[in-house]
């Protein structure tokens, strides 16, 4: 069985293209920079932040210091790093700014709403596995959002980011080992929370 | 489950390098946790993405512009107002103020004063010792200067005293401070500074030590005491002073005669102990003037014809003596010496007699032969008194040649005493 899983992350190589030509005065390669990278950024923004509000606005103050910062990026670090490290950084200082100790409640309406999570592709399976996989996604989302912080941060930036592992520890300020640790952890309780709906997953047999 | 296992389910599921990619040697409990959480993750990423504000693009770009323009206005005045630069100058400005207010020490006020008051150009109305020098070079242009040297030093002396009193008055601040009014405890700078105006005084010319001995009351009695007990010292510091401002005179007046003045002999100043205080040297003087001076010396020094008036140390009969010698009256002379000494009008007449043997140098006396007739027999008269017969025999002779009638009148008179021989 193979399980190793492809990575789907636009080429580094023409978002430091766009960046470049942005900030040699291309609006354009912004905005299409941003089209490239905005819709994982959001979502990692709003499972990390775990507040649809708060990520619309932490989403916002990102694009504006990429578009600000754009000519200091040096080529050193490599343009996820750069990016996820501005993420990171931004959604911390709301966290700590706002001191949000609230949970995102699957069972409410609003909160799925706001993360999304009603928000189903327009090529869906039929309705009853649509329903299946509507309620293994909130159960996934739960699970996810219920992780410890260092945790999840390592999780979203692995998922949804696409960095490896080198990348997210550069991006920490961590050892690698401490990533790959931290990983482990979180697929353990991801597993061990998701147990329970193993029919979900057609484990049932087997956990 | 150990770490090296779960390092190994994370490769396998990420496929990163180094990953057992197939699950090499996996257990089946391994193999089976693999699965699930592929499961999981296959689940997770098949989730909907959330969608991103529409919008955020231009409004990011807007805003990144709008602030980057703004990094080049100016700072906001209430920043501009509290700006730590404002408290540096002001602490700076603080630190030079008291700086300049803060007193002066006590040797630099010293040196302040005494580059104000005596190392400045004197006043245009003070007396210019070179100038004065030269006028009387000039007034003199043959003569070397013969002048006393006593008398230019009280006069040098002088001139420095009126130098320094006529020097400008100090700053008002040192001024109130030397007087005693300046705040802060600078009172006693007063004396501080009468003591260097003494001490400059003493300075010029190298005569600081006799000018604070003047000065200086302690030192001067010292010195009297010390001058008194010891008379070759005081000796010894006369000519030392008299040295000394010699020197001095040398030093400061033009050259005369075409010789530079740095060229003239300069007396070593050798044996100089210490010098002589002024009341000692004045007490010198005044005794001088009080013991008798050789009448007869004084009177044949004269010359004829130029010491008209006598002198006040003479009574009024060496007064009319003197007249007489002056003009040639050796009658007179002879007849004033006559009611004295005979010993006295022997010297008298052999120093006048010595003055006719000169060359004409007076009309007075090269036109009266006479004199020397009166010079003879008057100096006979006193050899026989004093009873040198042979020298009065000599002199008879001389007159003899002179004058038969007068020699024979004297051998008559004195036969006695001539033959008693």
């Amino acid at each position: 069985m193979a399980l190793a899983v492809e990575q789907t992350s636009p080429e580094p190589e023409e978002e430091e293209r766009l960046l470049t030509a942005y900030a040699l005065g291309d609006r354009e390669a912004f905005t299409q920079l941003v089209g490239l990278i905005g819709s994982r950024l959001y979502g990692f923004v709003c499972r990390f932040l775990r507040d649809a509000c708060l990520a619309e606005d932490v989403y916002q103050e990102i694009l504006v210091k990429l578009a600000k910062n754009a000519s200091g990026f040096d080529r050193r670090a490599k343009f996820n790093t750069w990016l996820y490290r501005i993420a990171r950084n931004a959604c911390l200082d709301e966290l700590r700014k706002k001191k949000r100790g609230k949970t995102l409640n699957i069972d409410n309406p609003d909160d799925r709403r706001e993360n999304g999570l009603e928000t189903l592709p327009s090529d869906t399976p039929p309705p009853d596995e649509r329903a299946t996989m509507a309620e293994l996604g909130k159960k996934i989302a739960e699970a996810v959002a219920n992780l410890p912080e260092e945790q999840r941060e390592v999780f979203l930036l692995k998922e949804d980011g696409g960095l490896t592992f080198a990348e997210i520890a550069e991006t920490l300020g961590c050892g690698l080992e401490t990533v790959k640790s931290r990983m482990r952890y979180a697929l353990a309780r991801l597993r061990s929370a998701l147990a329970r709906e193993a029919r979900l997953f057609g484990m049932a047999d087997k956990i | 489950m150990k770490p090296e296992n779960e390092n190994r389910i994370l490769d396998c599921l990420y496929g990163e390098p180094g990953d057992g990619s197939g699950a090499p040697g996996f257990s089946a409990e391994e193999l089976r946790e693999a699965e699930d959480l592929q499961k999981i993750l296959s689940a997770y990423r098949a989730l909907p993405c959330p969608t991103p504000p529409s919008g955020a693009t231009e409004k990011a770009l807007m805003l990144a512009e709008s602030s980057s323009s703004a990094k080049v206005t100016t700072l906001p005045p209430r920043r501009f107002i509290f700006h730590p630069f404002w408290g540096v100058a002001a602490l700076f400005v603080v630190v030079c103020t008291l700086l300049y207010t803060m007193p002066e020490r006590v040797e630099q006020k010293t040196k302040t004063f005494d580059t104000r008051n005596f190392e400045q150009p004197a006043p245009a109305d003070a007396p210019d010792m070179n100038e004065a020098l030269e006028k009387r070079n000039e007034a003199k242009p043959s003569a070397i200067v013969t002048k006393s040297v006593a008398e230019d030093e009280e006069r040098d002396r002088d001139n420095l005293k009126i130098t320094a009193d006529q020097a400008p008055p100090a700053a008002p601040m040192r001024r109130g401070m030397a007087e005693g009014k300046g705040g802060g405890g600078f009172g006693e700078l007063r004396e501080e500074a009468n003591g260097l105006r003494t001490l400059a005084d003493a300075k010029h010319d190298g005569k600081d030590a006799m000018a604070a001995a003047d000065k200086s009351p302690e030192l001067k009695r010292d010195r009297d005491d010390r001058a008194s007990a010891m008379p070759e010292l005081a000796i010894a510091a006369e000519k030392a002073e008299s040295v000394a401002a010699q020197n001095a005179v040398k030093k400061t007046r033009q050259p005369v005669l075409g010789i530079p003045a740095e060229q003239e002999k300069t007396v070593p100043i050798a044996g100089a102990v210490q010098a002589e205080p002024k009341a000692l040297r004045k007490a010198k003087e005044e005794k001088k003037r009080a013991e008798p001076k050789d009448e007869i010396d004084e009177l044949a020094d004269r010359e004829v014809g130029k010491s008209a008036l006598p002198t006040p140390r003479l009574t009024a009969e060496s007064a009319k003596l003197a007249e007489a010698v002056a003009t040639a009256r050796y009658a007179e002379v002879v007849r004033l010496l006559g009611q004295k000494d005979y010993t006295g009008c022997l010297r008298l007449s052999d120093r006048l007699l010595a003055n006719l043997e000169k060359p004409a140098e007076n009309a007075v006396k090269s036109s009266a032969p006479e004199d020397r007739v009166i010079l003879l027999s008057l100096k006979a008269r006193c050899e026989i008194e004093l009873g040198t017969v042979a020298a009065a025999k000599q002199t008879l002779d001389l007159l003899r040649a002179v004058s038969p009638e007068n020699a024979a009148l004297l051998e008559r008179e004195y036969a006695d005493k001539l033959a008693g021989q």
